[in-house]
């Protein structure tokens, strides 16, 4: 692998170029923006390592000139600023990653094997061609062939092989778990793990430990050294679902550890390197979380570096016959019952629907067809009933004005848990699926709340 | 913490000139000198590596130097959140909006909503980087007893611990940002106290830790057109 080392510090520069070497690489030099443009033409660099302050221009301009070759060139920015959106900036431009002055040269190690290993494949294989979407109905494990699905899948290929934090956006329901694993999935880490975690779902007092493990001894209780999901997403993807619920402490943290790549376990002292691609969503507006000070500005710009929304199902209904059959597949996989295909006005119906909960809530009507129909098909009666039953047409979202909520009818007899079950179901539909709203309404924790779904298998 | 309108609007830009631009440019040139001393030295431990016996006995004095440069960086990037704190622009605000933002639970009252010119997300960070460390004094014990006090120029927000045990010389890990993780946050908590002109007194009480934060009330604005 050949890397191309800018920087304007002769000491610095002269150094990396020989621990470049060390490592086993080739390695050239560059002192400037104009000595970097002129080394383009006459090298083909695998990664260009450029210190974003130079003297004869900014290193982002070595980002862009890499990129202008048409080199297939990764490009580690190395930012002594300390500065947040600097390397937001630089990652926004094109670089592939960062590094934070002073160097690491564990980091510096890392990022470039990882690099080598993905360059090597490259060349010892033809390079891998997705299917078109289009065709193919979908990426990865994400079903879709409407024009803004294939906008998602076109962005979501681009920023799979750079290393950028990407922010996932859209309503309950939408997928947006599903789209982080295609980012992992399409990724040079994706034979590494990939981990989720639910930021409302962890009691507030456990969460730091949970992200970044504890030592023996740290607190009550903590009999054993564990890991967190830092240690356990080492060379993958984590995933913070409904970022916008960490504790403000915890965001203090999380900022710190994203902006120096290491973090130290609970009650520890040790420094630990962190390797991993940061995926968050939210389907909450951001923007107001930040304006109302529950979510600190800084980390939404750190994490926010690539936005990624994804539409609501009621903007792409042309998908609906698609997922339906999608569905139905996985169920029949499962089930065997002798199901192939849906009666035309059963698909009708569902593509009629506007779906408040979105593609998870057309996953579970589909599946309450299937139990009440007879193969092969999917029957119109089946849908129908499915539809009404969810209550969709009583159970519009409405204003939060709690007098017009429509009631949950409940018999005499009917155990307690079937009346929270429907309960918490019918809340969850008036309020388009924001589990805090529901929270709040019920008057329970948003914690209980996910402990509901997950003991009622409301969610997967 | 920076303030952000739309989801895509732009970065906003580095604030030109002024202290916070100075502790920036200070990291940075700090950060290069380190980084040539660290590759030196990673270069260095290899290559004695390479050559036991003679060399081996070298590498460990190697590692020491590059622990303590490893410490020293991690310093230097206290030069950015300090360069934070100076470049917020000082807002109206009081100390039951910060302990609201901040979530450490003050009663309303009229010193609560005595206004000060105050930085407000550095003070918030303060406050919540100080309750947690009073917290942690007295960890399952009962709610925090938190008091605001009005005096002549100032006011002052009490924060006491009422169980636990206190260490000795609190004050001290508000002073030095090493030895310990939390120093430095709490380091940086003084500093943004400071930086409006307020005070931060961290004592023991009796066994128990009582922070004692104070900040100037800013002068009334003279009245126009009153009579010399």
């Amino acid at each position: 692998m050949i890397v191309l080392v800018v920087e304007d510090e002769p000491g610095t520069r002269e150094a990396l170029v020989e621990l470049v070497k060390e490592l086993g690489y080739e390695a050239s030099a560059a002192g400037s923006v104009a000595e970097a443009g002129a080394a383009l033409t006459r090298l083909v660099p695998d990664v260009c390592i450029t210190d974003l302050g130079l003297p004869d221009g900014d290193g982002l301009d070595v980002v862009r000139a890499a990129k202008a070759a048409g080199h297939d060139c990764d490009v580690l920015v190395l930012t002594g600023k300390g500065s947040i959106l600097a390397a937001v900036e630089a990652m926004k431009a094109g670089a592939h990653d960062f590094l934070l002055k002073p160097i690491k040269t564990a980091q510096l190690a890392t990022a470039l094997s990882q690099l080598s290993e993905r360059h090597e494949e490259a060349r010892g294989l033809l390079p891998a061609v997705l299917p078109d979407p289009a065709v193919a109905g979908g990426l990865a494990g994400m079903v879709g062939r409407s024009a803004p699905m294939l906008e998602v899948f076109r962005l979501l290929t681009r920023v799979a092989r750079s290393n950028a934090p990407v922010m996932i956006t859209g309503e309950s329901g939408t997928g947006k778990e599903i789209a982080a694993s295609t980012v992992h999935l399409l990724s040079r880490r994706a034979a590494r793990p990939f981990i989720a975690v639910n930021c409302g779902a962890i009691s507030p007092t456990l969460v730091e430990s949970e992200l970044f493990g504890h030592e023996k001894g740290a607190f009550t209780g903590a009999d054993r050294r564990r890991a967190g999901t830092f240690e356990m997403a080492h060379g993958g993807t984590l995933f913070l679902d409904e970022v916008t619920e960490m504790p403000p402490e915890l965001q203090v943290k999380f900022l710190r550890v994203l902006e120096t790549r290491t973090f130290r376990r609970v009650g520890g002292s040790e420094e630990l390197d962190m390797d991993i691609r940061l995926v968050a969503s939210s389907n909450r507006d951001l923007v107001d979380a930040v304006r109302r000070e529950t979510f600190r500005a800084d980390l939404f710009y750190r994490l926010n570096v690539f936005p990624l929304r994804l539409p609501p199902l009621r903007e792409r209904k042309e998908d609906v016959p698609l997922l339906a059959t999608h569905f139905l597949s996985q169920i029949e996989e499962k089930e065997r019952r002798g199901f192939s295909s849906f009666e035309g006005p059963a698909l009708a119906a569902l593509s009629g629907h506007d779906w408040p909960g979105n593609v998870r809530e057309l996953r579970n009507a589909i599946h309450r067809a299937y139990v009440l129909s007879d193969p092969p098909a999917i029957q119109a009666e089946a849908a129908e009933a499915v539809l009404t039953d969810s209550g969709a047409a009583e159970l519009r979202p409405v204003a939060g004005d709690e007098g017009t909520w429509p009631a949950v009818p409940v018999r005499v007899g009917e155990t307690l848990q079937a009346v929270e079950k429907k309960l918490l179901t019918a809340t969850l539909f008036a309020v388009k699926g924001d589990k805090r709203v529901a929270a709040e309404l019920l008057g329970v924790s948003l914690k209980t709340i996910y402990n509901k779904l997950k003991e009622y298998q409301l969610e997967p | 913490m920076l303030r952000v309108e739309k989801m895509d609007e732009a970065l906003p830009p580095d604030r030109p000139g002024g202290v916070a631009a100075a502790l920036g440019t200070l990291r940075h040139a700090l950060a290069d000198p380190l980084s040539t001393a660290g590759l030196k030295l990673e270069l260095l431990e290899r290559r004695l590596a390479a050559v036991p016996p003679d060399g081996s006995s070298q590498v460990d004095r190697v590692r020491g130097a590059k622990a303590d440069l490893a410490a020293a960086g991690r310093l230097i990037d206290l030069l950015s959140r300090l360069a934070s704190i100076v470049g917020e622009t000082p807002a109206e605000t009081s100390v039951g909006d910060l302990c609201r933002a901040a979530g450490v639970p003050l009663e309303e009252d009229a010193a609560s909503r005595t206004r000060l010119l105050l930085r407000r997300l550095a003070s918030v960070d303060a406050l919540r980087i100080v309750a947690s460390f009073v917290r942690s004094q007295d960890p399952g014990g009962p709610p925090l007893q938190v008091r605001a006090e009005t005096a002549p120029g100032q006011v002052s927000l009490w924060i006491e611990a009422l169980g636990g045990r206190g260490e000795a010389n609190p004050e001290r890990l508000f002073h030095l940002p090493r030895g310990e993780e939390r120093a430095e946050d709490l380091f940086l908590a003084r500093a943004g106290i400071e930086s409006d002109g307020g005070r931060l007194q961290v004592v023991e009480r009796e066994g128990r830790i009582v922070a004692l934060l104070s900040w100037p009330r800013p002068a009334p604005a003279a009245d126009v057109g009153a009579p010399a």
